[in-house]
């Protein structure tokens, strides 16, 4: 028989980790489909199967002086109307499937899937947001980006979950989120790029691209963004199609039954010239 | 007296949404077992053993050892077996059933069984010829040697999936007398039951068959369920216990049918005044692997070759080809959506290459009364279509919006197509194969029972039949009843395809409550019945191809805006304007439900349903890889209705159910091509595509 988790609260899901296996489940909405089996039966998930959905106290936003904290249970829905997110992030959310599996979903689910085409990572990654991990014993922080090992692998330990998002405060006169998808709502995203920039006195300070569907992975790499920081709009404008060049060789998606290879890679180099183009 | 298009609350609404209405999957039966469909994982090749696991009590393995008579399943053309022989023709050809009372106990004994094949090439080309038409008007070779201009191109359409909320379901159960009774989500009664009859070799009275409630067919339901209800019947027989087969949606998209990919070739020859003299056109259909219906299908695509318009000489061929793709079958539309496309298009590409106006162009050859048709029959009644073009027009403020877009590089356009529909079979179908009866029975109580097998699918029937014979006897509606038809109880009024209902059906209904008003006796148990009777001026040459190959024709104008994003490619649909000649709606808000419905289906076949077979598979087997549109992706759609009786029709109601669907994509796509300046000649029309077409030129 096997014996499936419900904690009540983050100690004793801790616990339960600290001496079983688990699948954890959060709201479900990847979980339930990966492993969906013919109607009227059960889903075969092959492990005991951790709840967390109701803990309370991983449910919750806080804002504090150096960063916004969002708990891994907080739905997407909330995430979505709550004055303290980035208006990126809401944006993103307003992105993702339609309000039914908004109702459940969780960024960290939708982290810890790690899909290259997961919408919510695309854009904590180009937040440069932290995951905050725990296990019973221990509680580190590493980037969201950091815990990604391939697509739809992470490194988390078998005893450890997140916990919580932190995103950091920071100076972003321009962010945008523009996704591709099929269709205009309820669609897996064919392209993705995340931008978060500012741009003080028509000087670029903060610059960070995160591309989804494009790789096995989601796209971010910091040395490019950083060759941006310090040029001027103008030059910015006037250079683009040399800064498309230099993010060329990281885009390297594949043909699949929702898009091809040569319209992703396209595309993704067109929307940065996009985010060029709006760029003021 | 009000009109009788005046909407009233639709009749069975209240039961769906409260949740009371049955569906095949809600309904169960004592001792009712499960039944799961083993299917071939190879495209092409031969069996070359079947590994049985042992099984325990209650459990059945039925397959084609176990058929008592045929086993084919009785479609138009008798091809295809409802258990695999040992040659396997597609991918998901159907194997075996596993039938038991648990489904967790029947996915374990399915791992056990083992299947070895010797794989054979498969075919996907259009090589193999099963069916070949053609018909000619005029002299089109004359007209070709003449000609001042030879224009020619070549359409291709992928294929469309019905997409029904409910996928394929039937149960059917042993009855004490000896009878098997079959329940199903299915639009054709008859059908299934003559194909039982066939497979089991029984008599007519063995095999009853009772429809659902349907949550939504499109075509999809009209071939495929006598398949299932062909190898529940084998598996009755064997267990002798009430057995339910449900699609998974995934095994449904991938093994029904779909509708059929279309290469599409036309020529014109154009004289020096620029008008189009003779068109000769080739239409090739991927029938899959058994042909089926597809000859029906070809047909309609040839017969709409010359679009809404009137050319005098017309040589067209057509041909479904064999593949070892998964088999194509019915879809609202039957043909026409392809050909459609491929004509609109080819009108717009043919003004382009003769630098005329494409709008003035297709005006100067619309088809008016009194002309031939493609098939030299005779457009009898009166054609509204310039009205329709008129209000449309004026409604979406085309010519305005068409100047401007079509100057300027805004990645802004607007398409309008102009389409006709003909309503019920083609050629003498109707008279020949189908034959309805339908019955009115009038009970001791004064209620009066409408007895036909149409099947209420979503589109409404349940209300507009009911609605229509309440009115002429000029009883309150609730003092009709109309059950979903039950074989046992309703004659045969044919299946519910076609555009039919309403005209014929409906028409024979009619008729049938005029007589029982003058005979009506109050507390007397009364009966009328009523027969398809062909009009005598139609003549149709099933040989030939020649002469009236409907009854009548709907007919409509679809107008939409596009706004193409030039970085992406992506398609925002911005308006959508609709003219329809329906006849006379029975129910006006039930013909909006089918304008709405349809145009967002034809739309979404133009640019954005995408389906593909690779090498024999299906890639797109679930909603969430294949996209048909939300309710963000549409904007909100004005639909003109104008009246335009047909004599022979109730209230002078035509077909509507098929007509609404045609004209999205050839309109669509002419949006899009105003918007990026290029032709389009392959639906649909993707951004990845759009972006093809931007980069090679
Ligand atoms: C119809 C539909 C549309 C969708 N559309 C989109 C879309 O547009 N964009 C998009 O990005 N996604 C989309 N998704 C995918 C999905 O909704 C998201 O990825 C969602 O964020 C997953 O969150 P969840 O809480 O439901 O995850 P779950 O399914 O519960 O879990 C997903 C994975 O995360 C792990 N996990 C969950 N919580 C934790 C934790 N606290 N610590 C460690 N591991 C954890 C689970 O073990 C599992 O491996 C869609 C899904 C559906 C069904």
């Amino acid at each position: 028989m096997v014996n499936h988790g419900m904690p009540q609260t983050l100690e004793e899901a801790l616990i339960l980790l600290k001496n079983d296996e688990y699948q954890i489940i959060a709201g479900g909405t990847d979980l339930m489909v990966q492993h969906r089996h013919w109607a009227q039966t059960l889903p075969k998930i092959p492990k005991p199967v951790l709840f967390i959905h109701h803990v309370k106290e991983l449910n919750y936003l806080l804002d504090t002086p150096e960063y916004l904290e969002i708990g891994a249970t907080t739905p997407m829905d909330m995430i979505m109307s709550s004055p303290l997110v980035p208006k990126i992030l809401q944006h993103t959310i307003e992105e993702i499937a339609a309000p039914g599996i908004r109702h459940m979903a969780t960024l960290a689910g939708n982290i810890a899937n790690a899909s290259p085409a997961a919408d919510g990572l695309c854009t904590l990654i180009a937040l440069s947001a932290d995951l905050v991990i725990a296990s019973l014993d221990r509680k580190r922080m590493i980037k969201v980006e950091e815990v990604i090992s391939g697509p739809k692998r992470n490194k988390l330990a078998k005893d450890e979950m997140i916990i919580a998002i932190r995103i950091p405060h920071q100076d972003q006169s321009m962010s945008e989120f523009y996704k591709v998808g099929g269709r205009r709502a309820d669609a897996i995203s064919k392209v993705s790029l995340a931008a978060v920039i500012h741009v003080h006195q028509s000087i670029i300070t903060n610059w960070h691209l995160a591309f989804g569907a494009v790789g096995p992975r989601v796209v971010h790499d910091i040395h490019t963004d950083q060759r941006m920081i310090g040029m001027k709009i103008d030059d910015v404008k006037r250079q683009t199609d040399a800064i498309i060049a230099m993010y060329e060789p990281l885009i390297t998606p594949i043909d699949d039954q929702r898009s091809t290879a040569v319209y992703r890679k396209q595309v993704a180099l067109n929307l940065i010239r996009r985010v060029i183009i709006n760029l003021h | 007296m009000s009109d009788i298009s005046k909407s009233i609350p639709k009749l069975d609404a209240a039961s769906k949404i409260a949740g009371e209405a049955l569906y095949v999957s809600d309904i169960s039966m004592p001792g009712m077992l499960y039944a799961k469909t083993v299917r071939s994982t190879i495209v092409k090749g031969k069996i070359l053993s079947i590994e049985k696991p042992s099984l325990p009590e209650g459990y059945f393995i039925i397959d084609r050892q176990d058929i008592p008579s045929r086993n084919v399943v009785k479609i138009i053309f008798e091809d295809m077996p409802y258990f695999a022989t040992d040659h396997i023709e597609h991918y998901g050809e159907p194997i075996l059933l596993m039938v038991g009372p648990h489904l967790d106990m029947m996915d374990e004994l399915i791992k056990k069984i083992k299947i070895e094949y010797a794989e054979a090439t498969p075919l996907f080309d259009f090589k193999d010829s099963v069916v070949h038409y053609e018909y000619a008007k005029g002299d089109p070779k004359s007209v070709f040697e003449r000609a001042s201009q030879i224009i020619e191109m070549t359409y291709e359409t992928g294929y469309q999936e019905q997409a029904y909320i409910e996928p394929q379901g039937m149960l059917a159960y042993p009855e004490v007398s000896g009878k098997m009774t079959f329940i199903g989500s299915i639009q054709c009664p008859y059908y299934v039951k003559n194909a039982v009859i066939h497979a089991l070799g029984c008599s007519e009275d063995q095999v009853r068959v009772i429809q659902a409630t349907v949550g939504g067919a499109f075509g999809g339901k009209e071939e495929f369920p006598s398949l299932m209800a062909c190898q529940l019947a084998v598996a009755v027989q064997k267990a002798q216990k009430p057995i339910k087969l449900i699609y998974e949606r995934e095994e449904d998209m991938e093994v029904t049918t779909k509708r059929h990919p279309s290469k599409i070739s036309l020529k014109a020859s154009v004289d020096e005044f620029g008008n189009v003299q003779g068109i000769i056109a080739q239409v090739s259909l991927d029938g899959g692997a058994y042909v089926g219906l597809s000859s029906v299908v070809l047909s309609r695509a040839m017969i709409a070759a010359s679009g809404a318009y009137t050319f005098h000489h017309l040589s067209v061929q057509g041909d479904v080809y064999r593949t070892n793709n998964v088999p194509t079958g019915a879809f609202r539309g039957f043909g026409a959506p392809q050909m459609f496309f491929a004509i609109e298009m080819f009108m717009n590409h043919i003004a382009k290459a003769t630098h005329q106006d494409p709008f003035a162009f297709r005006m100067r050859h619309l088809a008016r009364q009194g002309d031939q048709t493609s098939t030299s029959g005779k457009f009898r009644d009166p054609i509204i279509l310039e009205d329709l073009i008129q209000i449309a027009t004026q409604k979406a403020k085309y010519h305005q919006k068409a100047k401007a877009f079509s100057l300027t590089d805004q990645y802004k356009g607007i398409g309008m197509s102009f389409f006709l529909h003909g309503c019920g079979f083609t050629g003498s179908g109707e008279s020949t194969h189908i034959k309805a009866t339908v019955r009115l029975h009038k009970l001791i109580s004064d209620k009066v029972e409408i007895q036909v097998a149409a099947v209420d699918m979503g589109q409404g029937l349940k209300t507009t039949l009911p609605k229509l014979v309440a009115k002429i006897l000029e009883i309150p509606i609730h003092q009709v009843i109309f059950e979903s038809p039950d074989t046992d109880v309703v004659p045969d009024s044919g299946p519910t395809v076609a555009s039919r209902t309403t005209m014929i059906v409906g028409g024979l209904l009619a008729r049938a409550a005029k007589e029982l008003k003058g005979v009506w006796q109050s507390g007397i148990d009364q009966v009328i019945t009523k027969r398809y009777e062909q009009p005598s001026y139609i003549e149709w040459d099933e040989a030939t191809m020649k002469g009236d190959a409907y009854p009548a024709y709907s007919w409509g104008v679809n107008i939409v805006e596009v706004e193409v994003d030039r970085l992406t490619m992506q398609v925002k649909v911005k308006n959508v304007v609709s003219a329809y000649d329906v006849g006379k709606a029975i129910d006006e808000q039930i013909i909006r439900g089918q304008a709405d419905g349809g145009i967002t289906q034809g739309i979404a076949y133009g640019y954005l349903e995408k389906m593909v077979s690779q090498k024999g598979r299906i890639r797109q087997k679930n909603m969430t890889d294949y996209l048909i549109p939300t309710s963000v992706d549409i904007p909100k759609m004005e639909t003109i209705l104008i009246d335009n009786p047909y004599p022979l029709g109730p209230y002078g109601a035509k077909g509507a159910g098929e007509l609404t669907l045609v004209g999205g994509a050839p309109a669509v796509c002419l949006a899009i091509e105003m918007a990026i300046k290029r032709h389009i000649t392959k639906i649909p029309a993707t951004p990845e595509y759009l972006m093809e077409l931007i980069n090679h030129e």
